[in-house]
């Protein structure tokens, strides 16, 4: 048990939008009781004057593939022997040890969703991920959450030096339609009873089935192109990056997609990244497009996830949204909810300790990190 | 032009409320309360705060293209070029391209890449413009080093060097060469040396880590060079030989692949080395693969805040230091009567405040940035 007392609560719900001081009692891991002023003998933490938000989320990671001085293993996060590999489950490629982990502690963020890169086309299969444990299992909030595809530069730039398809844009845009189609014949088959079986395209029916979003790493027109594909699968998806959303708005609030918007902080580069319009998050969160923030960790380090929100708020989005993208939004998108990215009883006690409000205040800062009613970080002072 | 009522922060430790500012010919004529407003337009700023326009104190934009194709702040026929100028190496509209001025940035100190161990002479350069001799500040501004692992990546598989001992040991050999050959390449070599040793411009070295830093002081003792270190994220770890010496610190760009955690840097630390008198200032340089976009200008004077550096020390960080620095304080990094009209209008105060956010910035007198005047969203 531990009793978090005198805190000004953040909760991230629609009941309780803005924030209220009091305590939380967390016992088993779990918020047992919010309330003004709880009267327990549990072990207390007085945070007076600091500001607690949930457990911060980034559900756009690569995080566990390495540690911080080995970049070269980057590779290690896609199955790059072929530009399709639905097949492909992440968590047989995360190393607990990894020093990010304990990293994202630090930094308030207490679930990520891993995904594969995006060097293939479809690239496989991701899942949530508490930022704590010792073995993956243990860790694993949900496995299974979505699969990850890939439109771009990135499949295009890997593949076209091999001699193999994809070598151009059409190219990308072209397998990814093959694969839903091909998925979809298979599916009809085998509900007529025929004995197939194929595991690139098994993989794929959770997605025809709507049981998870295909989370699709596109920018600029390629969003178009993927809103225009997935249309008649009637498909739940995502568009990750989403840099030049400001020219997409309209499409992308119609399509009923969420969006991960980011990683930023990059220079303005050839095609991809030429656009990085955070100002959009605002515009699309007006829409009522589910919008969550990501660092893309390790290409940006998980404080930056602070940062992201800072700069969503710096180009115009109130503050009260954007710490909705990085706590209850992502939870959604991770099909998480109902357990991380609000303060509510019943949910993971995991937190995030801030002196100074961010988004708000220059130099915010997380000082405690509580990891399942656990005191996992502490500043040291 | 005159700028009515706004809370002005001059730079120079002053904050002067209901002020106003006039500016001729790109330059600021006059700062202080109940200007006349002689004949030209006035623009009320109520409510709104103005502050020198930024100045980022590293960066190779401009020296490559979007495409990253053109990479021409590296010369990496030899690891030595101090004779090389980046200014020719410097493509106006790459620089216009980066978009620094939405963030308040309006001059940039242009840099050598981090692969040779003298990389060739920084030119400061406004961060707006079409016409590179307009945008000029000051060429030869300092000289460009690097100590890093990407000078060996690069240098080591040719001649070398290969190690840090190697990149000293050339570096030493630089400083102490007193012989030129008679010829156009001897004595442009020999104009810039001599300015770096007699301590006329800095020699600003890329290190990231404390031992970096340290190796260079040695061999820089007992000489008349101003040393300065960029990227520095171990500076803290340095700190004792960098006071001693005198040096200055130019904090390098900190978000990508978490070079926090891989440099344990410590920003309490950093901040207490700038309030024991280093000059720090900030740069978006940062490695070689990974030129930085302008959002990470503000997250570094955020995690010095984190820190626990006040407005007047960032403000430091962002103007006078990096001004002082590359000597263009004549020109930039203040809002006084001569200096060039370079300033920021913010509706809030941005070192305090995260949704402070910039209303105009005008650099020699013209307004090149109004928010709210790109459209939203392309309806064609």
């Amino acid at each position: 048990m531990l009793l978090l007392k005198n805190a000004m609560i953040y909760p991230q719900t629609e009941s309780a939008p803005r924030p209220f001081p009091g305590d939380i009692l967390c016992e088993e891991g779990k918020i047992a009781q919010i309330a003004p002023a709880i009267a327990c003998d549990a072990p207390s933490l007085d945070l007076t004057g600091l500001h607690v938000l949930p457990g911060l989320i980034d559900c756009h990671t690569h995080i566990g593939f390495h540690g911080p001085d080995d970049w070269s293993s980057l590779d290690n996060i896609t199955e790059s022997t072929h530009p399709i590999t639905p097949h492909m489950r992440v968590i047989h490629g995360v190393d607990p040890g990894s020093a990010l982990f304990p990293y994202a502690v630090r930094n308030g963020v207490t679930t990520v969703g891993i995904i594969p890169g995006s060097l293939n086309v479809v690239c496989g299969i991701g899942f949530a991920s508490k930022t704590w444990g010792s073995h993956v299992s243990d860790m694993s909030i949900r496995d299974a959450i979505c699969m990850k595809a890939a439109l771009g530069e990135n499949p295009k730039g890997f593949y076209q030096n091999k001699g193999m398809a994809p070598d151009s844009r059409m190219g990308v845009t072209f397998l990814i339609a093959e694969t839903l189609h091909n998925a979809r014949d298979y599916l009809r088959k085998k509900e007529t009873g025929e004995q197939i079986r194929d595991d690139k395209l098994e993989a794929m029916i959770p997605v025809l089935r709507r049981e998870i979003p295909l989370r699709v790493h596109c920018t600029h027109n390629d969003m178009a192109s993927v809103i225009e594909i997935v249309r008649e699968f009637g498909v739940r998806f995502t568009i990750e990056h989403a840099w030049g959303s400001l020219n997409y708005l309209d499409e992308i609030a119609d399509s009923g997609c969420a969006v991960v918007y980011g990683p930023i902080g990059g220079r303005r580069s050839f095609y991809e990244s030429r656009r990085t319009d955070i100002g959009a998050v605002k515009l699309l969160d007006e829409r009522g497009v589910n919008v969550a923030l990501t660092t893309d960790t390790p290409i940006y380090g998980l404080d930056g996830l602070l940062h992201h929100m800072e700069e969503a708020v710096r180009q115009g989005t109130p503050v009260e949204r954007a710490m909705r993208m990085i706590t209850i939004n992502p939870a959604v998108i991770l099909g998480v909810e109902n357990r991380a990215g609000s303060i509510e009883t019943g949910k993971d006690a995991n937190f995030a300790v801030f002196r100074g409000v961010p988004g708000v205040d220059m130099g915010a800062r997380v000082t405690h990190t509580i990891c399942e009613g656990r005191l996992a970080y502490a500043e040291q002072t | 032009m005159l700028l009515r009522n706004a809370l002005v922060h001059t730079g120079t430790g002053e904050t002067i409320p209901d002020c106003d500012i006039r500016i001729e010919n790109g330059k600021i004529a006059a700062v202080g309360k109940g200007l006349e407003a002689g004949g030209g337009e006035t623009l009320d700023l109520s409510g709104k705060q103005v502050f020198p326009g930024f100045i980022d104190a590293g960066d190779f934009a401009g020296a490559t293209d979007m495409a990253y194709h053109a990479k021409d702040f590296n010369e990496n026929s030899d690891p030595s070029v101090p004779h090389l100028d980046i200014w020719h190496s410097i493509d106006p509209d790459e620089i216009t391209r980066q978009e620094l001025y939405k963030s308040g940035v309006t001059s940039i100190a242009v840099s050598p890449g981090n692969q040779n161990v003298l990389g060739g002479t920084v030119a400061v350069v406004k961060s707006y413009g079409k016409n590179l001799n307009r945008m000029t500040v000051r060429r030869d501004a300092a000289l460009k080093g690097s100590v890093t692992r990407e000078v060996g990546q690069m240098f080591g598989p040719k001649a070398g060097p290969r190690t840090r001992m190697g990149m000293v040991c050339l570096l030493k050999d630089a400083i102490g060469r007193t012989d030129y050959p008679d010829d156009y390449r001897g004595r442009r070599t020999r104009q810039v040396m001599d300015s770096v040793r007699q301590g006329e411009i800095p020699l600003v070295v890329a290190a990231e880590t404390s031992a970096e830093i340290e190796s260079v002081l040695d061999v820089l003792a007992g000489g008349s060079v101003k040393p300065a270190f960029v990227l520095a994220y171990q500076a803290a770890r340095a700190g004792e030989a960098i006071r001693r010496a005198g040096a200055q610190v130019v904090l390098g760009e900190f978000s990508h692949y978490s070079s926090i955690l891989r440099h344990e840097a410590d920003f309490g630390a950093l901040v207490g080395l700038a309030k024991s008198g280093v000059p720090f200032s900030i740069a978006l340089l940062s490695g070689d693969a990974t030129i930085c976009g302008r959002e990470c200008y503000f997250w570094t004077a955020a995690k010095l805040a984190q820190g626990g550096a006040d407005e007047n020390l960032l403000l430091d960080m962002m103007c006078g230091n990096p001004a002082r620095l590359y000597g263009v304080s004549h020109r930039v990094g203040a809002l006084a009567p001569g200096l060039d009209a370079d300033l920021v209008v913010f509706d809030g105060n941005p070192l305090t405040q995260v949704n402070a956010r910039v209303v105009e910035t005008v650099i020699d007198g013209r307004a090149v940035y109004r928010a709210g005047e790109e459209a939203e969203s392309c309806c064609c």
